[in-house]
């Protein structure tokens, strides 16, 4: 059977770091300027709210605000936040930032979350792509965020990517703004992250047959766990809704500490293959190397996927690379992307993320 | 020209006088003048009293009471203490020029050469420059 998005994915990658070359410095000043001063100073908490791709960029990003800023910053889905947390904002209301993410601004629960975080009070802000949809209209401030579709239908990467890259802008420029950080410090941080696509390219590239292998043993097994911690519990997610997107195969993530306490117990180890996110540099580094000792004990087959760079930055090469995996799975197999949006998959409202019910307060 | 690095570790007076001295001497002009200039905006160069240390404490304070770092400033595109730093930088000034005689920098036995730092810490660096026989 021919493939209706031949190698679509991996075409998606291979474009990726030019695009965010090329946009960098158009970004890095949207963002310097995107709040002023005041604002900055006047917001106490932040929460960063998203649903799918757009959560896993924020729970990605988190870990810089914790580094460089002292703003507490909660990542939260549109979902937890709109029905269980707009309720609760502690006072005064208005030093609350909510920062709703949806590139389409047409997800349903997100609308649903900036309403009811306007109606609370709180200052809000819509990073999206599209300046004339619903969230963009909801929103106080709007960030249009100009990312190219590099591949028509593909599982999503770029519009993740630059989210993520955003977000750790923002929080750059808020550290730089309170002095938390110096201007020196931050624009040392900016170059880090204007080096991202580098490291992108050399990851995936280095990664590239480990990764195709054991595309092979999640293929057979036909299933796979995502195992990660901090900012890489979002990269898990990531992966694990990549894998699915692209070639349909049963995927969990968790947390690397939750995994010894849930999935531990598995009673067929040796048919559950993982993935093992790691850094060298995380902060749960013996934590990591503990559950890869639990790994081996079990039999369980496993892949550690292990970089160098900084914490706060293993989420762009880590997630570039799972995402390189799900094209080599989706390759091995006969699924179309999404199951093609066909039968129960068919993509009018998409389980009802675009048109199911907004609830207003 | 000789050029020296700096490194501000917070802001504040940086005494620089022995560099500039250093530097007089080296270029060997005994009747001239000698030219410290700073190329930041944020920054400043001046020449004060080097008696008492809480006189230096006393300039930043005033400094920093005649121009508060504020969160309303209209530069924004750095930060609000960058943006105080260029209205002190541009009140202090960025250069002091200094009357060389017999070899020495003809200054009063109290005064001192000082980098004034507005946005530290940062990597700086000033120029000396030399004119005479």
């Amino acid at each position: 059977m021919e493939k209706q998005y031949q190698n679509a994915m991996l075409e998606e990658i291979k474009k990726l770091p030019s695009v965010m070359r090329s946009r960098f410095c158009q970004l890095e000043e949207k963002v310097r300027l995107f709040f002023s001063d005041e604002e900055i100073f006047d917001i106490c908490r932040i929460y960063m709210i998203g649903c799918g791709d757009s959560h896993m960029a924020a729970a990605g990003a988190s870990l810089a605000y914790g580094m460089f800023t002292e703003k507490t910053v909660i990542p939260m889905t549109a979902l937890q936040f709109s029905r269980y947390a707009s309720d609760s904002l502690c006072a005064p209301q208005k030093r609350n930032l909510i920062i709703a993410l949806s590139q389409s601004g047409e997800t349903a629960r997100v609308i649903e979350a900036m309403m009811r975080a306007a109606g609370a009070g709180a200052r809000t802000a819509a990073f999206t792509g599209n300046i004339s949809s619903r969230l963009a209209r909801a929103a106080q401030k709007t960030m249009v965020l100009d990312i190219p579709v590099l591949q028509e239908g593909v599982p999503g990467l770029t519009a993740y990517m630059f989210q993520l890259l955003a977000l750790e802008l923002l929080a750059v420029r808020i550290g730089e703004v309170t002095g938390k950080i110096t201007m020196d410090k931050a624009g040392k941080l900016r170059k880090m992250l204007s080096e991202i696509p580098g490291s992108i390219e050399q990851f995936v590239k280095t990664n590239e047959e480990m990764l195709r292998e054991f595309a092979a043993v999640c293929d057979g097994a036909g299933c796979a766990e995502f195992l990660g911690a901090g900012p890489n519990l979002g990269t898990a997610k990531f992966g694990c809704a990549k894998l699915i997107e692209a070639a349909g195969t049963a995927s969990v993530y968790e947390e690397i500490e939750e995994f010894a306490h849930i999935q531990y117990f598995e009673v067929e180890p040796k048919t559950r293959p993982v993935i093992l996110l790691s850094c060298e540099k995380s902060r749960s580094r013996t934590r990591i190397l503990e559950i890869e000792d639990i790994l081996k004990k079990l039999k369980r087959p496993y892949l550690k996927l292990e970089t160098s760079t900084e914490e706060w930055l293993s989420p762009f090469v880590l997630s570039a690379a799972l995402y390189s995996f799900g094209a080599y799975v989706w390759e091995m197999g006969e699924e179309k992307f999404f199951r093609g949006h066909e039968g129960v998959w068919a993509s009018d409202g998409i389980a009802g993320v675009r048109g199911g019910e907004i609830e207003k307060r | 020209m000789k050029i020296f690095d700096i490194e501000t570790e917070r802001n504040g007076l940086f005494e620089i006088t022995a560099d500039v001295d250093s530097a007089v001497r080296e270029s060997g002009v005994k009747e001239g003048t000698a030219v410290v200039f700073i190329p930041h905006s944020t920054a400043a160069v001046t020449v004060i009293s080097k008696m008492d240390e809480l006189g230096f404490e006393d300039i930043e304070t005033e400094i920093s009471r005649l121009v508060p770092t504020r969160i309303d400033f209209r530069h924004q595109f750095d930060t609000p203490s960058d943006a105080a730093g260029h209205i002190k930088s541009s009140l202090i000034g960025v250069s002091v020029t200094v009357i060389i005689s017999g070899g020495k920098l003809c200054m009063g036995s109290s005064q001192g050469i000082f980098f004034f730092e507005f946005d530290g810490p940062r990597k700086r660096r000033f120029y000396v420059q030399t004119a005479g026989q």
